[in-house]
């Protein structure tokens, strides 16, 4: 079976020999790094990276003329481009990202129009209802406040114009340099050589993930929920969240009797993608009786995990892990995250009983504002 | 602001069938009969709308300040499907985003047909988007023949099927005539 692993230090790699690969690069630029003060300017900046560079439609042309997709998003941690496509041109396609992100010129409008263009994304992505979308109030940002106080990508929209118009490249100059990002290629080895994509690459030093700014996190929710704190970068620790957030998942089932808990981590539910302190939460039905869910949860906290119950939860969530990555696209950019953080490797195997103990003792109740 | 009646797209994702204030949706009947038919139809919707090399995408994000412009198959009664195209634009870029992508759907019935570049490039985007697009499924959601059906590879498919400009025109004519009805009231969120 094949395995996520590191080929070259800082290029994640999994083997597949489909038609079909992709490539992803994740940059420390997410809205940690954009300051309490500037928020919204690492969308922004991802958009002006991404910007077509002229009316030729200059880089995408040249991907789609390949068959090949490109792909952006910006995280709470990081600012990833994932490009995916026929396992031949993936190296080609590289070469052609590589250069886009090192030449910061653009149109003279592109900032303008850019802004508008994420105004009318989040009207689309909130279905038009962009200050009751929930992931909008948790939000940290080093040194700042959360929610209402840094709002990275709806507030900055809707004010309309494109206030950080002449901030983005000193942005990108400082955060997406690409002796910082963590690479990570979903493609066959005799087609796409690692040590090709690290020449296109060149030679990089990933960001110690000791380093990586420590958001305060103070969630606030807007719905009844049980939270599981996350408080170590490593893979172990975060494997051991999400088995007792299935764990409590399986007690609110029990308790409502029919719904079945929705398990989310982090602001996204992109699995292992948010450095710590981060959160796994669990959604409680409003209807659920929240009296016999709270002695349930007690009991669980004192009680031992029980090995058949911990063996019935990592069950289940590798298989969620392997239908989460069974894309090029979604693998490569799972493995990006995961090198970024320092927690590349195998989730849910090993486990440590005493990790998913102390996170299980560590939910808590929240109430719906 | 109710809960919007959603389903899915082709892609997995929802779409919003219910025109909402400042969310454009045009859609018309097209005939889905067999596996031909739907990969007929997710070649031409990634040739007209797939990426930046399509007229409505230029017309969108290119040219314009749309982030995306959608145009999906569907599934309806049996033997049909409903073709949305569908986009969300701020009340200050309603004009110009309507103006531009009917503009788009000009070009694309103004044009004779698709080229064999067009058609190419489109099946080998497609090919790309059904292996790794995210949350798109192999099989559709949809449980309804023939939507459900495993797809052939679009690239070898679209080698020995050329696009027939009878199938497109009158549906993408509908579509056409669909946009100058749209209101635009009171965007949500302001």
């Amino acid at each position: 079976m094949h395995r996520m692993r590191e080929a070259a230090p800082g290029l994640g790699w999994y083997d597949h020999d489909g038609s079909v690969g992709a490539f992803a690069l994740t940059f420390p630029a997410g809205f940690v790094a954009e300051g309490a003060d500037r928020p919204g300017l690492a969308h922004f900046t991802e958009h002006l990276l991404m910007a077509p560079r002229d009316g030729a439609a200059h880089p995408y042309a040249q991907f789609e003329e390949q068959g090949c997709l490109l792909e952006a998003q910006t995280r709470r941690d990081h600012l990833t481009v994932t490009v995916s496509g026929p396992q031949r041109h993936l190296l080609r396609a590289a070469e052609t990202m590589v250069a886009h992100l090192t030449d910061l010129r653009r149109p003279a409008d592109a900032a303008l129009q850019q802004a508008e263009i994420i105004h009318n994304e989040v009207l689309e992505k909130t279905g038009l209802a962009p200050r009751s979308d929930r992931w909008r109030w948790c939000i940290p940002a080093p040194g700042g406040g959360i929610g209402v106080d840094h709002d990275p990508v709806v507030a900055p929209a809707l004010a309309g114009p494109a206030v950080h118009h002449e901030a983005w490249k000193a942005f990108a100059v400082q955060n997406v340099r690409l002796e910082r990002c963590s690479a990570a290629v979903v493609a066959d080895p005799a087609l796409v050589a690692p040590e090709d994509m690290e020449s296109v690459l060149g030679a990089r030093s990933l960001p110690d993930a000791r380093d990586v700014p420590r958001p305060d996190t103070d969630p606030r929710t807007v719905r009844d929920e049980i939270v599981l704190p996350v408080d170590t970068n490593d893979l172990a620790g975060q494997s051991a969240a999400l088995i007792a957030a299935k764990l409590v998942a399986r007690e609110v089932t029990a308790v409502h009797g029919q719904a079945v808990a929705d398990i989310r981590y982090g602001l996204f539910d992109e699995w292992f993608s948010e450095n710590a302190p981060t959160t796994v939460t669990v959604s409680v039905p409003a209807d659920a009786d929240f009296g016999a869910l709270e002695r349930r949860l007690h009991e669980l906290r004192e009680t031992s995990v029980e090995p058949s119950a911990m063996n019935w939860a990592r069950e289940r969530l590798s298989q969620e892990w392997a239908a989460r990555v069974t894309s090029p696209s979604a693998c490569a950019r799972s493995m990006a995250w995961m090198l970024s953080g320092g927690r590349l490797g195998i989730p849910f195997a090993p486990l440590d009983s005493a990790l998913v103990e102390r996170s299980a003792s560590a939910a808590a109740m929240l109430a719906g504002a | 602001m109710p809960k919007p009646v959603t389903r899915l797209n082709r892609w997995g994702t929802t779409m919003d069938l219910v025109r909402r204030p400042s969310h454009f949706s045009a859609t018309t009947s097209v005939r889905v009969a067999s596996c031909d038919d739907v990969l007929s139809w997710l070649c031409l919707c990634e040739c007209f709308a797939g990426g930046f090399s399509s007229p409505l995408m230029r017309a969108g994000r290119l040219n314009g300040t749309l982030f995306r412009v959608h145009l999906a198959l569907l599934p309806s009664t049996p033997g049909d499907g409903v073709l949305a195209l569908t986009f969300t634009s701020s009340a200050r870029s309603e004009p110009t985003s309507l103006a531009s992508v009917q503009r788009a759907l000009d070009t694309i019935l103004a044009a004779g047909e698709v080229t064999p570049a067009q058609w190419r490039s489109a099946a080998l985007r497609l090919r790309t988007r059904l292996e790794t697009s995210d949350r798109l499924p192999r099989r559709s959601p949809w449980h309804r023949s023939p939507y459900d059906a495993r797809l052939a590879d679009p690239l070898s498919w679209a080698a020995r099927t050329r696009p027939d400009r009878e199938v497109y025109q009158h549906p993408m004519a509908a579509l056409m005539q669909e946009m100058p009805g749209h209101h635009a009231d009171v965007q949500g969120g302001r």
